[in-house]
């Protein structure tokens, strides 16, 4: 029979003594003390807390290990070289479940703890060793005497053959009441502790307006969320560590400007000119990376559309594509450190901070409630949404899907904006019923430009002598294969609509009739 | 996996202090390992301080019921198990002549514990007898300790003598002398160490010299490299023992 090491958190050291009193046939003797740092790391957004996992490293006095803590009774170790930056750095059999969770997103340490490990052996008369006790101390960096609030650890590893002192051990530890054998949360109380929160950031938005509220009262809230956002995707946009930084840089810039566009009237035209040019130009000029950005992501779905035999071909592709990444990026990070962006988000900041008077006549909707406009606007979006989609049909130009997709993005938008303003069990299927349809409306018209720029892409590499025939040839057939994905899409459309087009009563019933 | 029994027809040729340190030396190189201590005077089990002794006794140990995975202790080295001796091991001869097949049978006990372990080495008792046929036949190698005098050479001749007699029946055990307890101040050791070397090709180039500092293993109750300077030359000498035994 094999024993199983043991592990259990203490509130405080006092039961150590009970724990370490020595017998007649056995007594714990010291053997070691080390100190270590312990380092957790996880994405920007907290992928991995949310996911309930931790990853984190320790400096160990001959190697740097890794840990992944997959759950309370399960945790991994590997020996480590370097922090971990994507999850294609972590250890092979760990990717299959954390690659899904983490994505294209880069990790970061979010905390450090200076952990202090005791291990006391065992011993019988021979000074043969029975069983090994750890006892682990934690500490977060820089924070002194708040030693006493994080729970001590206590590992008890038994040796083969030795059950006598495991047993007595177990007979103690009951005794003292440890019997819970789930670690608690350690990271969580740490975070805490250090005044740090989980989920302190999060691609959605997570508002919570009252319906009551003005609609200009409203706006501002919503504008002060989005502004926040590009704020805190700023630093991570610039150095460009990962794709998703600049990814919800862009969607807060989008939102902005949809909150503008589509409910009018909340400000006077005035106020807002400015804000509309200057996110048109932020949208502009964040687009060339991340277009760049989107090729590389899918760089690998590409190579999957081609024959196993061409696949070696597109190599120079992303050779191509990764310097051309580096040098929209480049630029992008000029432009964005830049006195006009700086401008922009004081402009905001002023804007947000001070409520100036305007008269009614050039901002009608401002002291309405925001209720009824996300009402009449919502219940407007949808009807132009269903009637424009309800004609399309197979003889359509690609301009009119292209076109539809716009109005769902609009759509969205607003829901997205003013969910909080109604019951979450209805307006989430909802959601998820148009995504859907912006999913596929988003893929036809992804597939189609994609397979334009790739060619351009082709000629461009063709140019700077930078493709042989077989990487044209290869970038020529992935071409097809997309427009080949795209009326793929395109015939899955009807489908698609219909699923959104089954919830118009609901639309109905929730927006239109609240404000008759 | 690999089943190594360090085993000569002499006695005090150094055995045991060469299972020892070889196990010590695959557990730390991360192999997960277990050493088998045979030897009824249990030396290899005082080694690792673990009390020579099996409940049940040789019968217990024989049982093709009971597994001897139960019997197994944890050294205080990670990867190194240690399955102890027992007094009674020494009549194991009688036991094993009682069986069905009494030459055959600790290849078949042994045979779950070849799943748990990468390395497991033997330290058997000095003799010829049923249990070193049984040894024979379980083992893929004969390490055999040989001490440079010319009465060594004799036994191993005669070990030689016995395996080719048996050949078919044995199936394809190496013998794999090595010197052990050399001498290189003694001209004799020197010479036997050149002359034999050319006599049989499957002798390790590596050897053990005669060194205090693996008597004190006695002592110190543990590995010489648990206590020894990682330069000194008998912890040296046991390294080169093993990376050689590793290689082929
Ligand atoms: N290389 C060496 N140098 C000096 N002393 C050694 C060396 N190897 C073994 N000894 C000592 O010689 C004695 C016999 O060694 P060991 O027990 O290893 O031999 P053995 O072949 O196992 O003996 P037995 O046949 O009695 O089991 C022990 O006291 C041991 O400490
Ligand atoms: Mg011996």
């Amino acid at each position: 029979m094999k024993l199983a090491s043991l592990h259990y958190q203490l509130a405080d050291d006092k039961a150590l003594e009970i724990l370490l009193e020595n017998s007649d046939a056995f007594w714990f003797e010291q053997a070691s003390e080390s100190v270590h740092q312990r380092r957790y790391y996880d994405s920007f957004d907290w992928r991995l807390y949310q996911a309930k996992q931790a990853v984190y490293s320790e400096d160990k006095v001959a190697e740097t290990r890794l840990y992944w803590q997959q759950n309370p009774a399960a945790t991994h170790s590997a020996s480590s070289q370097i922090p971990p930056v994507f999850a294609e750095d972590l250890p092979h059999d760990w990717q299959s479940a954390l690659k899904p969770i983490l994505a294209m997103r880069s990790l970061e340490e979010k905390l450090s703890l200076d952990v202090r490990v005791l291990q006391y052996n065992c011993l019988n008369r021979y000074d043969k060793t029975m069983l090994r006790l750890y006892i682990t101390y934690y500490q977060i960096e820089g924070e002194i005497s708040l030693e006493d609030n994080l729970p001590i650890s206590l590992d008890i590893e038994p040796i083969r053959g030795y059950h006598k002192p495991y047993e007595l051990m177990q007979a103690r530890v009951e005794e003292l009441g440890l019997d819970t054998q789930k670690p608690k949360n350690l990271l969580k109380r740490c975070l805490k502790l250090a005044g740090l929160k989980a989920n302190d950031y999060s691609a959605k938005l997570r508002l919570d307006l009252t319906p009551e509220l003005n609609t200009d009262s409203a706006c501002r809230v919503i504008l002060g969320h989005l502004a926040n956002s590009l704020n805190r995707n700023y630093a991570g946009t610039c150095a460009g560590i990962d794709s998703e930084y600049l990814h919800d840089f862009r969607v807060a810039g989008r939102r902005s400007r949809a909150l503008l566009s589509q409910v009018k009237g909340a400000f006077a035209p005035e106020q807002m000119g400015f804000l509309k040019t200057e996110l048109a130009w932020l949208s502009q000029t964040t687009s060339p990376t991340r277009d760049a950005d989107v090729y590389l992501l899918k760089f690998e779905t590409y190579r999957e559309r081609l024959p196993e035999a061409m696949q070696a071909d597109l190599e120079p592709f992303k050779q191509f594509l990764t310097q051309h990444q580096q040098i929209c990026h480049a630029m992008l990070k000029n432009e964005l450190e830049g006195k006009r962006y700086q401008a922009l988000m004081q402009d905001w900041q002023d804007f947000l901070d001070k409520e100036t008077v305007i008269s009614s006549d050039d901002a009608p909707n401002a002291k309405i409630d925001i209720l009824t406009v996300a009402n009449r606007r919502i219940w407007k979006a949808a009807q132009r949404l269903l009637k424009t989609g309800k004609v399309i049909d197979d003889d359509s130009p690609a301009e009119a899907l292209h076109d539809l997709r716009k109005l769902a993005k609009k759509l969205r938008y607003l829901l997205e904006f003013f969910q909080s303003l109604y019951d979450k069990t209805e307006i989430k299927p909802l959601i998820k019923n148009l995504k859907i349809l912006q999913d596929n409306l988003g893929d036809f018209q992804d597939f189609e430009v994609q397979a334009e720029q790739i060619q351009a892409f082709a000629e461009q590499m063709q140019n700077q002598y930078r493709a042989n025939s077989a990487t044209l040839m290869a970038m020529g057939a992935l071409s097809a294969t997309l427009l080949d994905g795209q009326a793929q899409k395109r015939s899955e459309f009807a489908a698609c609509f219909q699923i959104f087009s089954a919830d118009k009563a609901l639309y109905k019933q929730l927006f239109k009739e609240e404000s008759a | 996996m690999s089943i190594y029994a360090l085993y000569s027809i002499k006695g005090g040729v150094g055995k045991t202090a060469s299972a020892v340190n070889l196990a010590y030396l695959s557990a730390l190189n991360g192999y997960s390992t277990l050493l088998w201590d045979l030897d009824p005077q249990g030396a290899s089990s005082y080694y690792f301080r673990v009390k020579p002794k099996i409940k049940g006794g040789r019968e217990r140990v024989l049982s093709k019921k009971k597994p001897l995975d139960d019997l197994i202790k944890g050294s205080d080295f990670p990867n190194l198990d240690l399955l102890p001796a027992d007094f009674s091991y020494r009549h194991l001869d009688v036991s094993l002549n009682e069986k069905r097949h009494p030459t055959r049978l600790l290849k078949k006990i042994m045979r779950p514990l070849t799943e748990e372990y990468e390395h497991i080495f033997l330290d058997c008792p000095p003799s010829i007898s049923i249990l070193s046929e049984n040894i024979f036949r379980a083992a893929d190698a004969l390490l055999v300790p040989v001490i440079p005098t010319t009465l060594s050479l004799r036994t191993l001749k005669q070990l030689n003598d016995f395996c080719d007699d048996e050949g078919e029946s044995l199936g394809q055990i190496r013998i794999r002398p090595f010197f052990s307890m050399v001498d290189q101040r003694r001209q004799l050791h020197k010479q036997i160490l050149l002359g034999l070397r050319s006599q049989y090709p499957d002798i390790f180039a590596a050897f053990v010299p005669y060194a205090a500092e693996i008597e004190r293993m006695g002592i110190q109750r543990a590995p010489v490299m648990d206590y020894a300077d990682a330069d000194s030359p008998s912890v040296q000498a046991y390294q080169r023992l093993w990376q050689e035994l590793l290689s082929n």
